[in-house]
Formats: structure tokens, sequence, C-alpha cells
């Protein structure tokens, strides 16, 4: 079953066509990575699958409803939870103050029991904090919790954006570069955890990265844009072999990775 | 340290009340009362723009224009339709609270500064309103003659509110009250989605919060509590008139709650109570008084910029506080 189905959709910028005439469909229960150079328009896809940008043509369906130009909160409501390039984080609040506002969208006491602290707010703090506690625990954070984010390591906050947003328990997560910046032995565990995600939790994964390493260990399939438009989609090693990808990006280096 | 902190904690709170609770004993002079009741009203202004501005992280420049429009409709409905004020209180607050939302969903998609501009604009607009609206209003000349609360009984207590000293009670239960809704709102998941406006209104959006509807409905708390303190106000000083509700006291209550300390509870009525005896502190500086005040203000805001509160948590909890929540 397909989870995300772009069809023909294209972002242009002024004159610049930032993403053109994409197809796209990332199936569930997959782990589907989209690489390509930079300026190829894969944030941009992003921005239109998750109701940031709202495609110039085209159509975006989340598991077979249409999405195209919903709001954000409306899309992310539906189950599909993006993450940033750049960091994206509640500064001045703790790590475990950030993570249960990623609760937000499952918690529905009504106003009169919140004023009154009656029996469903009671129930719901308590039933929130347990899953807090076992996602801290997942991310790694759980050392972390009463600092403030804006004090905690980079790493770690890169990592908090996944927490956060797996706090609102998605059907398909976007990442978008989430090993940026990120040191050898966090890189490591960020695999790790992407594939317990999909793993555990059978969460789908749509993956924008750069590090070939992490894309190849990880992807059951991958697509390339470049220069807005999709050259290709496939298997890491039917993309390996793929000579337009190849001349458009991949170079040498990629070879020796998925062969060595 | 919880364990140790508790039953030091609980001793404040007995002594902060016994405190509150003897000052018109203490203080029977009208004048001390006067400015007791005004640093209640005043308290609730500052708590309920906290809402918006400390917690929602929007700052509104036009907080009087809700506290005069809860004045004048509380004083205009008793007056016209002879209601008693335990009603019109409460109509004045849904009337204000309409009127918030409406402004709320037409200027919020504003940010930042230009928000505090429209805002601004909008508490001019009111008073040009309260001017001009004769028939209604009665214009510059204002409405005297509102009633005191009719009398009540309560419990088999028969109780009216007309000396200061009642309305220093009731006031203390309007803000008690005020303090005892915003807490539950702000501990709630309302109060969390707030809390990720203010921080991060992208990331916000990306998990699911509906950022407009957090913002309207701060704005709308906001104004509608204002409203009630509005209504509070007019049947206690029984007149009201435009000077009261201009731009200087919206830029008066903002004040208050950036200095008393903008995201806890306890910050803005520490605010709100300083600079209402501050400036009557002043009074024997004579055509100084403003001059001292500005300046008082200036020091306080550059070497406290978490506001009075906020410090002495960062004095009191060495690792400082670690919730946005006081
Ligand atoms: N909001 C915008 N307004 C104008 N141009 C934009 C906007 N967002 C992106 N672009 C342009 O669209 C093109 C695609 O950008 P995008 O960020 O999608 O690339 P990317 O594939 O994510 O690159 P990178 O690997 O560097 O992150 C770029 O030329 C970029 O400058
Ligand atoms: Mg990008």
């Amino acid at each position: 079953m397909s989870m995300l189905r772009s069809e023909n959709v294209s972002m242009y910028f002024g004159g610049l066509k930032a993403v053109e005439n994409v197809s796209l469909e990332v199936r569930e229960g997959e782990i589907l990575s989209l690489i390509g150079p930079n300026g190829a328009g894969k944030t941009t896809f992003f921005n239109l699958a998750s109701g940031f940008l709202t495609p110039t043509k085209g159509h975006v369906y989340f598991s077979d409803k249409e999405v195209t130009g919903l709001p954000p909160h409306v899309i992310a409501s539906m189950g599909l939870v993006r993450t940033f390039q750049k960091t994206n984080i509640f500064a001045e609040v703790s790590v475990e103050e950030s993570v249960r506002i990623g609760f937000n969208l499952h918690r529905r006491a009504s106003l009169g029991s919140i004023l009154t602290g009656g029996r469903a707010t009671r129930d719901e703090d308590g039933r929130i904090a347990g899953v807090l506690e076992e996602l801290l625990a997942f991310t790694g954070l759980a050392d972390w919790r009463k600092a403030l984010v804006k004090n905690i390591p980079y790493g770690k906050q890169r990592m908090l954006s996944i927490a956060i947003a797996l706090a609102t328990g998605p059907k398909l997560l976007m990442l978008d570069e989430p090993a940026t910046g990120l040191n050898p032995v966090e890189t490591k565990e960020l695999i790790d955890i992407i594939l317990r995600i999909r793993g555990d939790r059978g969460i789908t994964i749509l993956l924008i990265e750069h590090n070939m390493r992490l894309v190849v260990s990880i992807s059951d399939r991958m697509a390339v844009l470049s220069y807005g438009e999709k050259l290709a989609e496939g298997k890491p090693d039917e993309i390996s072999r793929n000579p337009a990808v190849i001349e458009a990006y991949l170079g040498k280096g990629f070879q020796n990775v998925s062969q060595g | 340290m919880t364990v140790k902190r508790k039953p030091y904690i609980l001793l404040c709170i007995i002594a902060v009340l016994a405190a509150l609770l003897g000052i018109p004993r203490l203080f029977s002079m009208d004048y001390y009362l006067h400015i007791f009741v005004m640093s209640e009203i005043y308290a609730v202004l500052a708590l309920s723009l906290s809402l918006l501005v400390g917690f929602t992280g929007q700052v509104s420049m036009g907080h009087a224009a809700f506290y005069g429009m809860g004045a004048y409709a509380s004083a205009i409905l008793s007056l016209r339709l002879g209601l008693s004020f335990w009603v019109t209180f409460w109509m004045a607050g849904l009337l204000v609270g309409t009127v918030a939302y409406l402004i709320g969903r037409l200027v919020l998609r504003l940010r930042g500064h230009v928000l505090a501009i429209t805002t601004a604009f909008f508490c001019v607009l009111v008073t040009v309103v309260m001017n001009n609206w004769i028939p209604v209003t009665n214009g510059p000349m204002g409405i005297t003659g509102v009633p005191s609360p009719s009398p009540f009984s309560l419990f088999g207590v028969h109780a009216v509110i007309e000396t200061r000293a009642q309305y220093y009670y009731l006031g203390l239960l309007f803000v008690a009250c005020v303090v005892y809704f915003l807490w539950r709102i702000e501990s709630s998941r309302i109060g969390d989605a707030m809390i990720a406006v203010r921080e991060n209104e992208e990331l916000a959006k990306s998990i699911g919060i509906d950022t407009m509807k957090s913002k309207v409905l701060a704005f709308t708390i906001s104004g509608a509590l204002a409203g009630l303190a509005g209504a509070f106000y007019a049947h206690y000083i029984h007149f009201i008139s435009p000077v009261t509700f201009t731009i200087n006291e919206s830029i008066n209550i903002l004040v208050m709650v950036i200095f008393g300390g903008m995201s806890t509870l306890f910050g803005p009525i520490l605010g709100a109570v300083c600079l209402t005896i501050l400036p009557e502190f002043l009074r024997m500086a004579g055509e100084l008084r403003l001059v001292i005040y500005g300046i008082a203000l200036i020091v306080f805001i550059i070497w406290m910029p978490m506001g009075i509160w906020g410090t002495i948590q960062r004095i009191l909890l060495p690792k400082g506080p670690e919730k946005t929540q006081g």
C-alpha cells in the first residue's frame, strides 16, 4: 500500500523550478532515501508533502487521501511528520517538556476536566508520563531530561527533534539530513535508531541524507533528484549502477562504498 | 531537595495567606486600602496579559482596550438595564471575550512589532469610540454613579460590598480564582501548545499544533479576564471615563508583566503590586517622580532581564528554573 504518493508535483519560485514534475511513491513499511546534489529540491519536496508549501502544480496523497495544500498541522495530525534540515528546537524549555509538547496531538482532556484537575486529565498525564519515559530512553535522552534544550550538545538536539516527532505517533516519518554534523559514534547510534523506528515501531521512513554510507546501509529503496527532477528510483545497487545517476551526482566514490 | 523544601514552602504559603487576609487590619486607612485594591486589579490585568505575552509570546499593546470595554460594558448594562453587578460582571467578561476572539482572528496573523503596533492602534481606536459615541458612553465626561455590587446572601450570611476592606476581600478572591484558572490552563495541553507557539511556530505546526488556534485562544482568555477586571474596577470606583483606558495604561500593564517576570504566575502579580505601590511612594519626590520611576524601571530591566521573580527563582534554585512554569 502506498503511504505517500506525489503525482507530477512542481514548485516554482518565480522562474526557479525547485521541483519539477516529481512523481514518487513511498510504500508502507519501507525506508526510502531521497538523495541528490545541493539545491536539487529535496527539502522543497518535504515542504510540499508536509504542507509547508503548496505545490504550483500536481497532487500529493497521504494514505490515499489527497493532502495537497492542507495546512501543516492538519497533515501532521493525519500521521505525516517531518523534521527539519536546520536545527529546529524549543530552546527555552527542558528536554522533557519538549517531548511532552510532542504528545499534544493525542491529548484530548476537555476544558472542564483541565480546570477541575479531573480524572480524565490525571489519567492522561499519567499515560503520557509513561510513554514519555520510554521515548526518552529509546532516544538516549533520559540523562538530559531536566536540561534546557538550548544547553544540550548539538547531537542531542538533533536526536531530540526525532524524539519530538516520534511523540506525535507518526505513520510516516520524514527526516531531513538527520546525520548532518554528527560524529561517527553519533551517526552509528542514529542508524540504529532509524532501523528500530521502522523495525520495532513499524513507522515508514522517508530520509534525505548526504552521508552515502548511511543511506546505502539502511535504505530499502532510493530516489534521486537533480535540478528538481526525479532522475532515478530503485534499489541501492540499481541506483549505484545507473549511469545517469553516476553522471549527475554520485561519481566514483559512491561505487566504492556500495560495492565495498 | 524536594523533601526538605516542602514544609518550608507550606510555611511560606500560610504566612503569605495570613498577611494577605490581615492587610485590612494592618492598614485600615482608606488611602492604603485603595492602593491594595488597585494592586489586585492590576494583578489580574498583568496575569491575563502574561498568558498572551509571556506564555504564548505574542506582544499586545491593546490590553487597556479590553479592560476599558469590560468597565464600560458592565457600567452601561447595570445602569441602563438595572442589572446587578453579579450578572453584568460575567456579561462583561463574555462580551469582551467575544470581541477579543474576533480581533484576535484578525490581527494574530501578524507577528512581533507589527502585531504590537496594530494592537496599539486598536487601543487608540477604542478610546476614540469611548470619547465619541456619546449616546452610549457619555463621551469624555464618562459615566458616573456605577452602583456597588448588590447585597447577597451566601450560606445564610448576608453580605454587602461597600467599604474598601470589603472590596479588598472580593478582589483577593478574584485574583485567587484567576491564578487558579491560569495555573490549570498553563499546566495543561493547552498551555503546552502555547509554549510551543512562543518557542518555535514552525516546529509547533510540524507536530500537529494549530498555532493560530492557540494564539486566538490566548488572546480571547486574556481579553476576557481583562474585561472582568474592568467590570470590577467600574463598580469599585463608581466612575469611569476614557482617560483611564488609553494606550498609556496598556504600556503600564505590559511593563508590570516584563518587570515581574513574564512566564510565571507569581511574576506578574509581583510586578503589578510593586508598580502600583512604587509610584505612590514616589509622590514624596514630587516633580522628580516620573524620572525616578523611569530610571528604576530601566535599572531593573537591565539587571533582571527575567523579571524580579525569575531572578529570585534563579537564586533559590542553584541550577536555575528548569521549566517555564512557575
Ligand atoms: N522559499 C524559497 N524561496 C525561493 N527559493 C527557494 C525557497 N526554498 C528553496 N528555494 C530554492 O529551491 C532550490 C531547491 O532548494 P532545496 O532546499 O529544496 O534543495 P535541497 O535539495 O534540499 O538542497 P540541500 O542538499 O542543500 O539541502 C534551491 O535553488 C533553493 O535556493
Ligand atoms: Mg535540503
